[in-house]
């Protein structure tokens, strides 16, 4: 196949560009929480990109740790925010400043 | 030809996605546009030849995560982002800019790292590492055992957290940090 590491880099970079962009500027836990998610896709994006242009299979390994962690970050996460919203009545950034000053 | 079609389908299906969970309004649809963006890298994936993950993702990422995304969506209810125009435009904009420096000076970070002969998939004589599932498995229970059963723990540990996160205050009414 004619493709190139550059052709896969590039989305994967925006993929992280993206989701630290969401992550800085967003205001609500849950797009937050997609936001992170997207920057993990790039990074496991990256690995298999590397790892198909070096046609070693230890980068490829690497996506299922990242899928596990997503997984657990996210599922950990997202009860947080329930238990959040349950307590707050909200999932707003501006409004959860108890820890704040 | 073809090739080139496809690989643009699939990284606009990829950004396109991961642009709309940073300006589409109203949780379910940031949703759906991330589902898009999974389906767009999944799509990425098989052009690399990486099948097993391919699907993987799909099951993993396009179904669970989403799937848990859309409970608590559903749980904290609907509502419209309200962030203002202003700012969206602000981030459509700073998004284009990173895209535009990092599709330039991409091949530059790139350069030295990198020698020519691995810009290109390997040769064809053999099928490329990565689309054989089976060395997925040799790898994970060879070389990456610890971090493997790490992981295992890890889920095991986050799914004991959830429980006991989720479980707290369903017996006994607690005062809320409102009163703080």
């Amino acid at each position: 196949m004619e493709h190139t590491l550059h052709q896969f880099l590039f989305p994967a970079m925006m993929l992280f560009a993206t989701g630290l962009l969401g992550a800085m500027f967003k205001r609500n836990l849950i797009t937050i929480f997609m936001s992170i998610e997207l920057m993990l896709c790039g990074a496991m994006l990256a690995f298999v990109a590397f790892a198909s242009a070096y046609n070693d299979i230890d980068g490829a390994v690497f996506a299922f740790f990242i899928l596990a962690i997503a997984a657990a970050e996210v599922a950990v996460g997202l009860a947080i925010i329930t238990r959040l919203f349950k307590l707050e009545n909200t999932v707003s950034t501006k409004n959860l400043n108890t820890l704040g000053d | 030809m073809m090739q080139e079609i496809i690989y643009f389908v699939f990284c606009g299906l990829c950004l396109g996605g991961a642009l709309g969970v940073l300006i589409v309004p109203g949780y379910v649809n940031s949703a759906m546009s991330m589902l898009v963006s999974m389906l767009g890298v999944a799509g990425l994936l098989l052009l690399m030849e990486a099948y097993f993950l391919a699907f993987v993702v799909v099951m993993v990422y396009a179904g669970a995560v989403m799937v848990l995304f859309v409970f608590v969506v559903m749980f904290v209810g609907d509502r419209r982002d309200n962030t203002g125009f202003m700012k969206k435009v602000a981030l459509v904009l700073l998004w284009v800019g990173l895209g535009i420096v990092l599709g330039l000076f991409e091949p530059e970070i790139l350069k030295g790292g990198v020698s020519e002969a691995l810009k290109s998939g390997a040769d064809r004589a053999v099928p490329p590492a990565v689309s054989v599932a089976k060395n997925y498995g040799i790898s994970l229970f060879t070389t990456f055992m610890l971090p493997f059963q790490v992981a295992g723990v890890l889920l095991l540990a986050a799914m004991v957290g959830i429980v006991a996160v989720a479980k707290r205050g369903t017996h006994k009414k607690r005062g809320g940090m409102e009163s703080a």
